[in-house]
C-alpha cells in the first residue's frame, strides 16, 4: 500500500547538513548566509527571492544583483509574492548568465516548466544555475497571519519572521514568540497548497528547511554543485543529525497526510487537483498503488 | 544528432515516399497570419543548423523556392482560416493530402487568437470576415496532431518542440496533443482553471508567459489580475502554469 | 502577340501573393503584383475598441516589422489624445525602429539568399552568418521593446521601462560585435549579387523606373489616395481576388523605403533598378547600426519614459502617427473619443505605397526576372493586408 516514505516526503538527497550563520540566530539569516556563500563562490550573480516589504505590509518578489543586496534582502517564507512575474525583466533585460533562484516548490515548478517546454520565456531561461529550494509546508496569507495571531489573542499583530521549531510554525516580531501546531496552521492555508505532495522542493539543486533546532536550519544537498556552497563556507556547518532530519520529515508527513486527505474529498465531488495531466485522477491512483516501486527522483535541469 | 527512428515507439510520421533519405521534411503554411509564428522559428538563431541537420524545411514560401507543395512529413500551420476564401480552403486540401501531421503553430491556428476579433468590412474585400482557427475544422480532425500556443510562440520552445517531435518524446507532446480539443484561449483560462479552483499559489508564473501583459501580479493578492482588454486569446498563461499539466520529468506522479 | 501569364505564390517572399503578367515576346508590357492573404480587417477590428489595446493589435498586423505598426498606431493615439511622451520614450523607439529596419534588412538577406545560391549548402553557411547577426540585433530588440516578434514594452504615452546604465552598456558592447559582423556580411551578400548579376547577365539597370520617391519626412505635403483593385481591375476574378489597396502619391506611385530614405537624407543620386536597391538595403544594416549606438552612447536611457495620461480626445482630431519603417512609410490615423475609444482607424503601410513601384519596374524586363523584381522590393504581404 501507500507509504509515505523519506523518498517522497524529502525526496533523493546526497548528503544533509545543518548550517547556523554569524549573528543573530534566525533562519532567514541562515538562508542569507547561504545566498552570500553563492556569489561568494561564483556560484550565481543574481538571484530571485521573495522579501517582506513592512511598510507597506505585503510580500514582494525582489531581484538582487549583488552580494552587497543581500543585507537589504528580507526573506519571508511559505508567502510567494509571485517571483516568476520577475522572470520575464530579468531574463530580457539583464540577462544575467548565472542566475540563482530561492523560492518554494511551486516557484521551481514554474522555472522547471519553463526550461522543460520554454513557454513564456525565450533561451535565457536555461541560464538558471543555482536552484535553492526551500521547504514549505504551504502557503499562507498575510490576512492568515494576521487572523492566526488574533486567535491568539494577540492586540497588535506583527511580525517580521516565520519559521519551523520543533514541529511547530513559529511567528515572531520583535519582542515577542508565538508558536501554532500544524493543525492551527493548516486552516488558513492557501487551498492550492492543500494539494500539494512536493512539500520539500525536490526539483532543485539544494533545499533549504527554514527550521531552527539551536540556530542552526536543516539544507538537504541534491546536486553536486550545491555541494561546492559547503567547502569551508563562511557559516558554521555541521553534519545533520537522525534527529534533525525527522523533526522535518515528521512534520511534513503530517501536512502530506493532510493533503491527500484533502485531494480525495476533490476526486469525490470532482473537483481537479493540481499536478496531475489529462486523466488527473487516473494518475493518482497510480501513485496510490505503486508509490514504492517509483524512482522518484526529480531532475534539475 | 537525433534518431528520428527510434525503435520501440510507434512513427506518426512515415518514411515510405522517401528513398534513402530519413531527414524529417517540414512544411510551412500560412493562412491569415502575420508570418511571426515563421520568423520565430528563424529566431533560433544558433540552435537552427543543428536542426537542419536532421529535417529538412522541404516548403515555406519565405524560404524555399519551390512552388509546388511536396509530400511533406510534418506541415506547421500558422494563422486562421478565412471562411469562404477560396485560396484557403485549397490550401487546406492540399495540406491534408500532402503532410503526415499538421502542427497547428502560434495562438491563431489553435485557437483563433486575435484573429477572433475580426469583423471584415474593410476594404478592399469586405467579405473577408471570418476567421476560425483551424483546430474548429471537422475536415482536419485527426490530422492535426499538435497546438503550439503562444502569440509568437518563442523560439526556444519551438526548438524544445521540434526535438521532441522528432525525438518523439511523448511526455513532452501529449499536452500539445490534449489542446487540440480547446478551440478558445484567453486569460480567463488561468482565472478559471486555476484561481478559481482554489490551486493557484501565486508564483507569477503566468504573468512571465503573458505576451501582451494582459496578466499582472497583484501583491495585496498575490493572485494574477487579467485585463481583458489587452487579451489576444494566445493561451501562454494556462500552458506556462505549473498548475496546469505536468509532465516534465516528475516521475512521482505517474 | 500579348499573352497573358500569371505566376502564383512568389516563392521567397513573405505572405501569398501573385503576379499578372502582359507579355508580349517574353517582354513584360504591363505587370501587377497583388496580395492573396484575406484582408485582416485590424483596421475595423480596432473601431469602438480601448485606445489601450491599439498598439498590442498593431503590433500583430505584421511578424516581421511588428514594433513600427505599434510605435506608429500610439504616435497616432498619442497627437490624438495630446499626450506629450518623454523624450527618453522617443529616443528609445526610434532606438527600437532602427533595430528593427536591421533584422528585416537582415531577414531580407535570408529570403533572398534562395536566389543567390544553388547549392544548399553553400547557402546554408551564409544564413549561418546572417543568423549570427540577427541574434545581437534580436537581444537589443528584446531588452528595449520586451519581445522580438511582438514587442509589449511599446505603450501609449512612451515605452513601460527606462533603460538603466548597466544595460546600456551592455547593448553597446553587443552592438559593436554586431558592427563588426554585419561589415563582413554586408560585403559578403554585395559580393554576392555581383556574382549573381555576372553569372546571370543580368542587365544593370534591371527594373528600373521613373517613379519619384517619397519618405516620411514628405509625406505631409503631399496628397495621398488610396484606390481599390476594383477601380484598377476591369476583369474578374482580379478584382475580387486582390486583397490590397494600392496607395498613390500626388496622383501617381512612388517608390519608399531605403532609396528614398538614403536620397532624402544623403543626397544621394540613384542609377535606378534593383541591383543598387539590394546593395543600398545591405548598406543601411550597417547605417542602422551606428545610429543605434550613437543613441546608446549619448542619450540618457535611464530617465521616465511614460506618461501615464488615459487617451482621451474629442473624436474630431484626427491623430496621425508617422514611422519609417524598413520598407518606407507607414502611416497610422486615428480618431478617439471622449471614453478613450477608437472612432476611426486607417493605416497606410509601405508595401502598399510600393506596389505601383513594382508594376513600374516589371514594364519592359523579360518574364523570368519578374519573380526576381518582385523580390527586391521586400514586400510584406502580411502588412499590406492589414
Amino acid at each position: 500500500m501507500f507509504g509515505l516514505y523519506r523518498q517522497f516526503t524529502l525526496g533523493r538527497y546526497t548528503k544533509a547538513f545543518i548550517i547556523k550563520a554569524s549573528g543573530e540566530a534566525s533562519s532567514k539569516n541562515n538562508l542569507k548566509a547561504l545566498i552570500k556563500e553563492a556569489f561568494r563562490k561564483d556560484l550565481i550573480d543574481g538571484i530571485i527571492g521573495t522579501s517582506l516589504n513592512k511598510k507597506e505590509g505585503f510580500v514582494s518578489p525582489v531581484f538582487i544583483k549583488c552580494e552587497k543586496e543581500v543585507e537589504k534582502f528580507e526573506p519571508f517564507f511559505f508567502i510567494h509574492g509571485g517571483q516568476n512575474s520577475l522572470l520575464k525583466k530579468i531574463t530580457q533585460k539583464y540577462s544575467f548568465e548565472k542566475l540563482g533562484v530561492a523560492g518554494h516548490s511551486c516557484v521551481l515548478d514554474g522555472i522547471n516548466k519553463m526550461q522543460y517546454f520554454g513557454i513564456g520565456s525565450n533561451f535565457t531561461v536555461t541560464k538558471f544555475t543555482l536552484k535553492i529550494g526551500i521547504a514549505c509546508i504551504g502557503a499562507i496569507s498575510l490576512e492568515g497571519i494576521k487572523c492566526l495571531l488574533k486567535e491568539k489573542k494577540v492586540k497588535n499583530p506583527g511580525f517580521n519572521e516565520i519559521f519551523l521549531e520543533n514541529n511547530k510554525i513559529i511567528l515572531k516580531n520583535k519582542y515577542e514568540k508565538f508558536d501554532f501546531s500544524a493543525k492551527e496552521y493548516y486552516y488558513y492555508l492557501n487551498e492550492g497548497c492543500k494539494v500539494c505532495m512536493n512539500l520539500s522542493s525536490r526539483g532543485s539543486d539544494i533545499t533549504f528547511v527554514p527550521s531552527l533546532r539551536n540556530g542552526y536550519s536543516l539544507v538537504l544537498v541534491r546536486s553536486a554543485k550545491a555541494l561546492k556552497l559547503f567547502e569551508n563556507p563562511g557559516f558554521s556547518v555541521k553534519k545533520a543529525e537522525k534527529s534533525d532530519i525527522e523533526e522535518f520529515e515528521s512534520l511534513a508527513k503530517n501536512f502530506l497526510k493532510k493533503n491527500i486527505e484533502t485531494i480525495l474529498e476533490r476526486a469525490e465531488f470532482g473537483i481537479p487537483s493540481n499536478k496531475w495531466d489529462g486523466n488527473r485522477f487516473g494518475r493518482f491512483t497510480a501513485l496510490w498503488n505503486n508509490i514504492y516501486a517509483e524512482n522518484i527522483e526529480e531532475e534539475v535541469f | 544528432m537525433f534518431n528520428p527512428l527510434k525503435r520501440g515507439k510507434i512513427l506518426i510520421y512515415s518514411f515510405d515516399n522517401f528513398d534513402k533519405e530519413i531527414k524529417v521534411k517540414l512544411g510551412f503554411f500560412h493562412l491569415s497570419s502575420c508570418s511571426g509564428c515563421q520568423i520565430a522559428f528563424l529566431d533560433m538563431f544558433e540552435e537552427l543548423p543543428d536542426i537542419l541537420d536532421t529535417v529538412e524545411i522541404a516548403y515555406s514560401n519565405m524560404l524555399t523556392n519551390r512552388k509546388e507543395i511536396p509530400k511533406l512529413n510534418v506541415a506547421f500551420i500558422e494563422g486562421t482560416f478565412s471562411i469562404g476564401f477560396k485560396h484557403h480552403i485549397k490550401l487546406i486540401k492540399e495540406i491534408k493530402e500532402k503532410a503526415d501531421i499538421i502542427v497547428a503553430i502560434g495562438g491563431c491556428a489553435a485557437f483563433g487568437g486575435i484573429r477572433r476579433l475580426n469583423v471584415g468590412a474593410q476594404s478592399p474585400q469586405p467579405s473577408h470576415q471570418a476567421s476560425i482557427p483551424i483546430t474548429e475544422l471537422d475536415y482536419l480532425k485527426g490530422k492535426i496532431k499538435y497546438v503550439i500556443p503562444g502569440c509568437p510562440p518563442n523560439p526556444y520552445f519551438l526548438y524544445k518542440f521540434l526535438l521532441a517531435l522528432l525525438e518523439l518524446n511523448e511526455e513532452f507532446l501529449r499536452p500539445f496533443e490534449h489542446m487540440v480539443f480547446s478551440t478558445f484561449a484567453s486569460g480567463y483560462d488561468i482565472l478559471m482553471e486555476v484561481v478559481n479552483k482554489g490551486l493557484c499559489t501565486g508564483c507569477g508564473t503566468c504573468i512571465c508567459a503573458c505576451p501582451t501583459k494582459a496578466l499582472e501580479f497583484s501583491k495585496r493578492t498575490q493572485r494574477p489580475t487579467f485585463n481583458k482588454l489587452l487579451c489576444v486569446g494566445c493561451g501562454s498563461c494556462l500552458a506556462g502554469c505549473p498548475q496546469s499539466f505536468k509532465p516534465y520529468p516528475q516521475p512521482v506522479y505517474g | 502577340m500579348i499573352k497573358r501569364i500569371e505566376i502564383e505564390p512568389i516563392p521567397l517572399t513573405e505572405g501569398h501573393s501573385k503576379l499578372i503578367l502582359k507579355v508580349d515576346k517574353n517582354i513584360i508590357v504591363e505587370g501587377f503584383y497583388y496580395a492573396l492573404v484575406p484582408v485582416r480587417g485590424f483596421g475595423t477590428m480596432l473601431l469602438d475598441k480601448e485606445a489601450t489595446f491599439a498598439p498590442i493589435a498593431a503590433s500583430r498586423i505584421c511578424g516581421m516589422c511588428q514594433a513600427v505598426h505599434s510605435i506608429a498606431t500610439a504616435k497616432a493615439i498619442e497627437d490624438a489624445c495630446n499626450i506629450e511622451i518623454p523624450e527618453t520614450a522617443q529616443k528609445l523607439r526610434e532606438l527600437i525602429s532602427l533595430s528593427v529596419r536591421a533584422y528585416n534588412h537582415l531577414l531580407h538577406h535570408i529570403l533572398i539568399s534562395g536566389n543567390m545560391f544553388k547549392n544548399p549548402q553553400k547557402r546554408h553557411t551564409f544564413i549561418k552568418n546572417v543568423q549570427k547577426i540577427r541574434k545581437t540585433v534580436s537581444s537589443i530588440l528584446e531588452t528595449v521593446g520586451g519581445g522580438i516578434i511582438h514587442p509589449s514594452n511599446i505603450v501609449i504615452g512612451g515605452i513601460s521601462s527606462p533603460i538603466e546604465t548597466p544595460v546600456k552598456e551592455r547593448l553597446i558592447a553587443l552592438i559593436e560585435e554586431a558592427e563588426k559582423l554585419a561589415k563582413e556580411e554586408i560585403e559578403i551578400f554585395i559580393h554576392h549579387i555581383e556574382r549573381l548579376w555576372k553569372e546571370q547577365k543580368l542587365p544593370e539597370n534591371l527594373g528600373e523606373h521613373k517613379l519619384p520617391f517619397i519618405t516620411s519626412k514628405e509625406i505631409s505635403n503631399v496628397s495621398i489616395k488610396e484606390i481599390y483593385p476594383q477601380e484598377i481591375f476591369n476583369e474578374l476574378p482580379l478584382k475580387r481576388e486582390a486583397t490590397n489597396t494600392i496607395i498613390l502619391i500626388n496622383e501617381n506611385g512612388a517608390e519608399t523605403g531605403v532609396r528614398a530614405r538614403k536620397i532624402r537624407e544623403e543626397r544621394y543620386k540613384p542609377k535606378g533598378g534593383i541591383k543598387e536597391l539590394h546593395k543600398l538595403r545591405a548598406e543601411e544594416i550597417l547605417l542602422s547600426l551606428k545610429n543605434i549606438k550613437r543613441i546608446l552612447e549619448t542619450e540618457k536611457l535611464d530617465k521616465e519614459t511614460r506618461n501615464k495620461q488615459f487617451p482621451t480626445s474629442d473624436n474630431e482630431k484626427e491623430g496621425v502617427g508617422i514611422v519609417e519603417a524598413p520598407r518606407g512609410v507607414n502611416i497610422h490615423k486615428v480618431k478617439v473619443d471622449k471614453s478613450g475609444k477608437i472612432t476611426y482607424y486607417e493605416i497606410i503601410v509601405p508595401t502598399a505605397l510600393n506596389m505601383i513601384a513594382i508594376a513600374e519596374s516589371l514594364k519592359g524586363e523579360k518574364v523570368e526576372y519578374a519573380e526576381m523584381i518582385v523580390r527586391a522590393y521586400d514586400p510584406c504581404i502580411a502588412c499590406s493586408t492589414h
